[in-house]
This record gives C-alpha cells, sequence and structure tokens, in this order.
C-alpha cells in the first residue's frame, strides 16, 4: 500500500472532532461545500451595504429621527420568528440525520410559518410606513433602510422556497442532506436580520 | 483494506453530533432580550457597544451551534473571513468620498 493511502485510512479512522477541524474543503460533501461559499458571496453582498450605510449613519446623525419612526416591537417580533425559525429548522436536519421524516417535515413546515409570519409583520410595517409618507424616496436614511430591508425579505422568500421545494423531496425520502442545505441559508437569512434590527430599529 | 474515499458523500460518516439546539435557542433569546434593554441606557455610547456586542455574540452563536461552522474546515472560515475582509477593504475605500465631502454638499 502506498504512503498517501496508508495516510489517508489513518485520517480516515481518527474520527475526534480535532480531526474534522484539519481536513481540507475537498473532503466535504460539495453540496455544503457550495453553500458555504453562497454564504461567503452574501457576507460580500450584505457586508458592502451594511458598512456603506454605517458610514453615511455617522456621517449624518439627524438620521436617528428617521429610525425613531421605524417600529422597534415590530422589529423584535420578527427577529424572534427568525430566532425561532432558525431552531426548527435545525431541529428539522436533526431530524432528517435520524431519518425521521415525520419530524424533518413537521419541523419545516413550522419553520415555513415563521417565515410567512416574519412576511406579514414585514408588510405591515412597509404598509405603515409608506402611510405616513416614509417612501424610498422620502430621504436617504428610507432609501437604505428600503433597500436592506427589501433585499433581505427578498433573500426570505427565496429560503422558504428552497426549503418548500426540499421539503416535498423529504416527504418522499429522498435527498435528506438536503436539509441541512437549506438550513445553512436559512440560517444566513437569521444572520443578517440579526445585525439589520439594532442597525435600523434599536440605534436611534 | 478500504481506503478513505474524501470525494464521496457519506451522511452517516460525515455526521460529527451536535450542540445542544434548545440551550443555545434559549442563550439568544436572552442575549436578545438584554439587546432590548441597553436601547433603554441613557449613556449612548455605552448602549450601542452594547447592543452591537450583543448582536455580534448571537451572529457567532447562530454559526457555531446551528450553522455548525466549528465543526468545519478551518478554510470554510477563511471563506468567510475573505468576505468580511472585503468588505473592511470596501469600506475603507470610500471612506473619504463620504466622510469628508462638506455637510452641505453630502446633503
Amino acid at each position: 500500500m502506498s504512503s498517501t493511502a496508508i495516510a489517508q485510512e489513518e485520517h480516515a479512522q481518527d474520527t475526534s472532532p480535532q480531526a474534522r477541524r484539519r481536513v481540507l474543503m475537498a473532503d466535504m460533501p460539495k453540496g455544503r461545500l457550495a453553500m458555504w461559499w453562497l454564504i461567503a458571496s452574501e457576507v460580500v453582498i450584505f457586508g458592502g451595504l451594511i458598512a456603506t450605510y454605517i458610514m453615511f449613519r455617522l456621517r449624518h446623525p439627524e438620521w436617528g429621527h428617521a429610525a425613531a419612526h421605524t417600529s422597534t416591537p415590530m422589529g423584535a417580533l420578527n427577529t424572534f420568528f427568525l430566532l425561532t425559525s432558525s431552531l426548527t429548522i435545525v431541529l428539522a436536519h436533526d431530524a432528517a440525520n435520524r431519518k425521521d421524516l415525520k419530524g424533518a417535515v413537521r419541523n419545516m413546515l413550522i419553520t415555513l410559518g415563521f417565515g410567512l409570519g416574519f412576511l406579514v409583520v414585514k408588510s405591515i410595517e412597509y404598509s405603515t410606513e409608506i402611510s405616513h409618507g416614509f417612501t424610498l424616496t422620502a430621504e436617504l436614511f428610507w432609501s437604505f433602510y428600503f433597500l436592506m430591508t427589501g433585499l433581505h425579505a427578498l433573500h426570505v422568500i427565496a429560503g422558504m422556497t428552497t426549503i418548500f421545494i426540499v421539503m416535498l423531496g423529504v416527504r418522499k425520502g429522498k435527498n435528506l442532506q438536503r436539509v441541512e442545505f437549506a438550513g445553512l441559508y436559512w440560517h444566513l437569512v437569521d444572520l443578517v436580520w440579526i445585525l439589520l434590527f439594532p442597525l435600523l430599529y434599536i440605534a436611534h | 483494506m478500504a481506503i478513505h474515499n474524501p470525494t464521496a458523500h457519506h451522511p452517516e460518516e460525515d455526521y460529527h453530533g451536535h450542540p445542544n439546539y434548545f440551550k443555545t435557542y434559549f442563550i439568544l433569546l436572552t442575549i436578545f432580550g438584554l439587546s432590548l434593554a441597553a436601547g433603554f441606557l441613557d449613556n449612548m455610547l455605552m448602549a450601542i457597544l452594547l447592543i452591537f456586542g450583543m448582536a455580534i455574540i448571537k451572529m457567532m452563536y447562530v454559526a457555531n451551534n446551528f450553522m455548525h461552522l466549528r465543526f468545519e474546515p478551518v478554510s470554510v472560515w477563511f471563506a468567510v473571513i475573505f468576505g468580511l475582509v472585503c468588505c473592511f477593504i470596501f469600506y475603507f475605500g470610500i471612506y473619504p468620498d463620504i466622510m469628508m465631502v462638506p455637510l452641505e454638499v453630502a446633503r
């Protein structure tokens, strides 16, 4: 046996967490690797937007008055929805690992319910703000607000669509590993909101 | 003798166990409640530091315990950190265009 083959076999036998941290991306399942690259690219998209907002916000302290018109209770409710949906999607992943199809589908349905709840609350917020004259072109703060939350809402819709499609397969016992991939995307949506909430709702 | 094939995906081999999800969730809710309370502090600088500090802690909790980032290869961390570094370069690249323009012009 070649030295490479021996090394590979030794690596396969060493299943400690430390050994897992040593392995390279090439050892990862391709689907998960692709999801992490997608997440890294999303970090650049949202990171650039948030960095620009922070810079403008520091330059324009008067934006605090505009930010005071965003609804903190509604933003907090949406944060609760997304944090809880992160729990349910990771429970779906856990159930899929245990081949518990019913558990996985149930948790994915609950996740979709929280996602829908998020969108409903966001729609109520948008309609209230627009009816008070805070439109996309009212002030630069509102342009940033609608751009960032709108882009985030699009990601929520994309995440819900993905979870729904994956759920259809899971019901038939197919492609259970995709639950994890859809979950990774959903957690990204949660991560972005965790940063948007204090930026747009709390920091008046 | 069986040889490990790194390109093959075997979910059962790949499974690395997991943290206590409910414990993580309740910690996240607690930090969330604290960050809301921090919004009522009179000291603005302290409030902002606390709110954003706790937001970063929450993000780390989600990434490590729900996304299992702590079980992923170190190179995945580099991919994500590379994105953040790009944002920093972008930030300081456009800094003069936004921060050094007179306010009358900026408005």
